[in-house]
Formats: structure tokens, C-alpha cells, sequence
């Protein structure tokens, strides 16, 4: 641990947050790390001083107004008699009734011509993602996974029926151990999932509870075809995959699309996907230099690199990331899923820095 | 004394006297806030009159699930503050005023050192080491990921700590960088 590294734990702890002991252990001894404890202390002190001798001044006193009394005038004021042309009333009238027809087949059209339903799930503290599923298909579906707190999450909704404009949806969810494989729900209806089903109108919201994580929320939307999803530019941190085959020496070893039919993006740099290809072992891949990783290059959705004598290639549907580069650990002897259900798995784990530049899971897998 | 949740739920049935208390508990705090942040006395009065405004013709805006009441206020006013910035100034350049007399003792260095930061540092700063905010109601006023607050955290002070010393040096202080 050089100061660099402990100069942002130094200032997590003036934040009231534990470190890990390794940067406690650091602090503990380095004068200068101890120096800069002390600025961060003293500066917090001194603003806090400063705003207490800001805050004697007393605000204004103010009337508030309930917005119903200004609704009430405007009621009132609505009642009252005006004055009109016979001519501008009866093109009001007509205009009120072209207007209605057009809204009229508007909406017909929004509800009734749709067969894919755009969701949107998102979950305490999680960004919202979209999955869209066609009614009209056969086994679709969309598949979250997240870590919520600590605790691995993964979500998948399945649309079994339809009527008119609603839809049924079937809603399976679990929970994870660490190290366990979370692209089991999205294969079959594992039977360790809780599965709840509503009836659930696109444009409404649905909230669930998720045992041992909390409410997710599920919103829904019309469209009338299978939107281009995840073709925009991947941001600054972003990692994304979407439908990827692994090719070694250009034959085709590993199909994930059966765990990945989407898009799976994770927006944390400091984190690496991991995928479990039966006979080949497990693969990392982050943005962060991990070790023992290769460099890979990037060529939109290509990742290709050159390890164990043999060529690589991830072969995505969607732009990977910004950078030109990802950083690839093969650990070819780690077949956990082979022998566990012959199928390829995937999920993600956080890196920790272990030494300036380099980074390591934190999770180490089993 | 009602807690802000309690008073809240008032508010949002259009209760005036629940908004009175809760704009006479927090406006003094956001003033100062919105002073730090704009550099004007003047300009942090009429934003924090116009969050306020904003805030009791739409109380229903506040999602509770997504933090305090009074997370929400900062919320709004930084945006307010962000689009009046916008409007008046097209740089992060800021005119603090000239320590009025008796004022003096407010213009600390380390408050001239924060004002020597941008729009986005000062927000974040303040509502850490002022107003107490946990990591979680920054990311929700801020509008940026949970992960991303320590580090911008670090950044901050370290920018302050640098501007601070440096001062601290010209005045003949105390220099252990």
C-alpha cells in the first residue's frame, strides 16, 4: 500500500466509512497519509464553523398559498358567461369533435396493434433497465441479474398470455450464495425460484417484493416492433455484451446467448464479467488491468486476443465499450460449471487493487 | 416538534402551515447553501424563494423511496441554482461577494479556497461536511451512480486541500504537503 492508493481511504473515513485493514494499517503508520488525515478534518471543521456563523440571518416570512384556492378562482371564473360569434362556436364544436376522433383511433392503435412489450426493471438503488419480449414468439423472455447490497439477484419475466391489452406476466426471482450460478433461472424454471404472476397493463408500474432485497419495479410499454436496443455508444465505464459466441482458432466453442439474449451491461469499471465455458474453463473480462489478464482488442462488438497459443474471439451483437482495449483472465483449469450442469454460466464480480495498476477479483471463484 | 417525514405527509395534503414550519426549519440552511453555491446573496435568495415555490405547487413530485424530504429540497435547489448559473453566467466562474463588514469572520480561507472550485465540487462538498448527507442522498441529488460519490469525494478535497495550502502558504501558515 503506497499513499497514492490510501490518499481515497483517508478520505472515505473522514466520511464516517470502514477501510479495508490493509489502508487502516497504512494510515496508521505513514506521517504523511496522517498529514492529510488532519487537512481533511481541519477543512471539515472550518466549513462547518463557517456555515454556523452564516446561519444566524432569519428568512422571510412568506404566505403560502394553497394552489386549490387558485384552481377554485379559476373554476369560478370558468362558470362565468362569455361572449361568442355563432360562427366560432360551431367551429369549436366541430374542431372538439375531430379532435376526439383522432384520439380516439390513437389510442386503438397504441393499444390494440402492439406485440412487443418494452420492460423496464429497476430495483433500490439500480438504474432501470429495458428488456423488450414479443407476445407473438415462442419462450420469450427477459433476464436481469444485479447485486443488490450484497446479495446476487437475478429476475426473469416471461409473458404467457395475452388479453386485449393486458398481458400476464410470470415473474420468477432468486436469490444467490456468492460463486453460485445465476444464468440457472434463465434456462429453466428452476425450482428453487418464487414465481408470482400478474395481470399487468404496459403503461402502468407493478412493484414486488423480492425476499432478503427489497421492492423491484417493473414498468411496461407498446411497441408495435423489436426495437434496435443497445446500439448506442456504451458510456465512459461501461462493459456490454449482447448475444456473444467465444471462437477459438475461429471454431465456435461457446454459445452464451442461451444466458445472455439480451444485452448484459455493467456500468462500474471496477468490476469484471465472468463467463463459464464448458471445457475451456472461465473467462474475466474488465476494463481494469487484472492479473495475470491479457490485453484484448476491441473492434466494436469483437474482443480478440491471443493466449495459451491459441486465438480468441467474443463475438457480440452490440459495441463492447469506448476503449479500444479490455483486459481477458483465462483460468482454462476452473470448470465449475461443467461439472456442476454441463452449461455455460455468467455473472460478475468486483475487482480490488491489489498493487499501483493492478487488480484482482474480490471474490476469488472456488 | 414533528419530524420531516410527518410533516411532510401534511404537506402533501396542502397543509400551508405543516410548509410553513418545514420552509422556516430548512430555508435558513439552504440559503447559506445556495450562497456558497451562487456567490451572491441576492441570487441565493431568489432561488431558494423559487425551489420552495416549486416544491409547495408540486409536493407530490417527492418520492419518499427515493430519500428524505430534505434530500429532495437540495435536490431541487441545485438544479434551480445549475439553471440559473446557466442562464446568467456561461462559465463556472464565480464573483463572490466582498465580505460585508462583520462578515468577515465568514469568509474563512478555507470558504474563499471552496469557492475557487467548480459548481459540482462545492455542491458536493457542502452537503458532505455541512449539511451531513450520506453517500446515498448525494448520489440521489447529485443524480450520479452510488460508487462514483467516494471517489468524487477524494477529488474534491484533495482540490480544496491543494487551493487551501497554497493559501495557507501566502499568508505565512502552516505548509506540510
Amino acid at each position: 500500500m503506497i499513499c497514492n492508493d490510501a490518499a481515497e481511504y483517508i478520505s472515505a473515513l473522514c466520511d464516517g466509512q470502514t477501510i479495508p485493514p490493509t489502508a487502516a494499517q497504512h494510515i496508521g503508520t505513514c506521517s504523511d497519509c496522517q498529514a492529510r488525515l488532519s487537512d481533511y478534518l481541519a477543512m471539515g471543521v472550518e466549513l462547518r464553523r463557517a456555515a454556523s456563523l452564516g446561519l444566524a440571518d432569519a428568512v422571510p416570512s412568506r404566505v403560502w398559498t394553497k394552489p386549490q384556492n387558485r384552481l377554485a378562482t379559476w373554476w369560478q371564473k370558468g362558470w362565468g358567461p362569455v361572449r361568442i360569434p355563432w360562427a366560432a362556436f360551431a367551429g369549436l364544436i366541430a374542431g372538439i369533435v375531430v379532435l376526439a376522433s383522432a384520439l380516439a383511433v390513437n389510442r386503438a392503435r397504441a393499444q390494440n396493434t402492439g406485440t412487443v412489450v418494452l420492460l423496464t426493471a429497476a430495483g433500490p438503488s439500480l438504474p432501470a433497465t429495458d428488456c423488450a419480449v414479443s407476445t407473438e414468439g415462442k419462450d420469450q423472455s427477459c433476464y436481469w441479474s444485479w447485486k443488490i447490497g450484497a446479495k446476487p439477484v437475478a429476475l426473469k419475466v416471461e409473458l404467457p398470455s395475452r388479453d386485449g391489452a393486458r398481458v400476464r406476466l410470470a415473474i420468477r426471482t432468486r436469490t444467490y450464495h456468492p460463486g453460485e450460478d445465476m444464468g440457472a433461472l434463465t434456462r429453466d424454471a428452476d425450482p428453487s425460484a418464487r414465481l408470482q404472476e400478474f395481470w399487468f397493463e404496459p403503461g402502468e408500474s407493478l412493484k414486488f417484493d423480492v425476499p432478503e432485497v427489497g421492492t423491484l419495479t417493473l414498468k411496461g410499454e407498446w411497441m408495435d416492433h423489436m426495437p434496435q436496443m443497445g446500439m448506442l455508444d456504451p458510456g465512459p465505464t461501461e462493459l456490454r455484451l449482447g448475444r456473444p459466441l467465444l471462437l477459438k482458432d475461429k471454431r465456435v466453442v461457446g454459445d452464451l446467448s442461451s444466458v445472455i439474449g439480451g444485452i448484459l451491461s455493467w456500468d462500474e469499471q471496477d468490476w469484471a464479467m465472468i463467463f463459464d465455458i464448458p471445457g475451456e474453463g472461465r473467462f474475466l473480462i474488465s476494463l481494469l488491468p487484472m492479473k495475470g489478464a491479457v490485453e484484448a482488442h476491441v473492434d466494436l462488438g469483437q474482443i480478440s486476443f491471443e493466449e495459451g497459443g491459441h486465438s480468441w474471439e467474443f463475438v457480440n451483437g452490440v459495441p463492447v465499450c469506448r476503449a479500444d482495449h479490455v483486459w481477458v483472465l483465462h483460468q482454462p483449469k476452473l470448470e465449475i460449471m461443467r461439472k456442476k450442469i454441463g452449461h455455460v454460466g455468467c455473472g460478475n464480480v468486483k475487482l480490488v487493487q491489489t498493487e499501483p495498476g493492478v487488480w484482482e477479483p474480490q471474490e476469488k471463484p472456488k | 416538534m414533528f419530524d420531516d417525514r410527518t410533516l411532510w405527509t401534511k404537506i402533501a395534503d396542502g397543509n400551508a402551515d405543516a410548509f410553513d414550519t418545514w420552509y422556516r426549519k430548512t430555508a435558513p440552511r439552504l440559503r447559506l447553501f445556495l450562497r456558497h453555491l451562487l456567490g451572491d446573496e441576492q441570487e441565493a435568495e431568489d432561488v431558494m424563494q423559487e425551489t420552495f415555490t416549486q416544491i409547495w405547487r408540486r409536493p407530490h413530485r417527492f418520492d419518499p423511496e427515493r430519500g428524505s424530504p430534505r434530500a429532495y429540497l437540495f435536490g431541487v435547489a441545485r438544479r434551480q441554482a445549475a439553471e440559473w448559473r446557466r442562464k446568467q453566467k456561461p462559465t463556472d466562474e464565480l464573483g463572490i461577494d466582498p465580505p460585508a463588514p462583520g462578515r468577515v469572520e465568514i469568509a474563512s480561507m478555507v470558504t474563499e479556497a471552496l469557492s475557487r472550485l467548480t459548481l459540482e465540487h462545492r455542491t458536493l462538498l457542502w452537503l458532505r461536511e455541512v449539511e451531513g448527507q450520506s453517500y446515498e442522498e448525494l448520489a440521489t441529488i447529485l443524480d450520479i451512480p452510488l460508487g462514483t460519490v467516494r471517489s468524487r469525494l477524494f477529488a474534491t478535497r484533495e482540490a480544496l486541500r491543494a487551493i487551501w495550502c497554497t493559501a495557507r502558504l501566502h499568508s505565512g501558515g502552516r505548509h506540510d504537503l
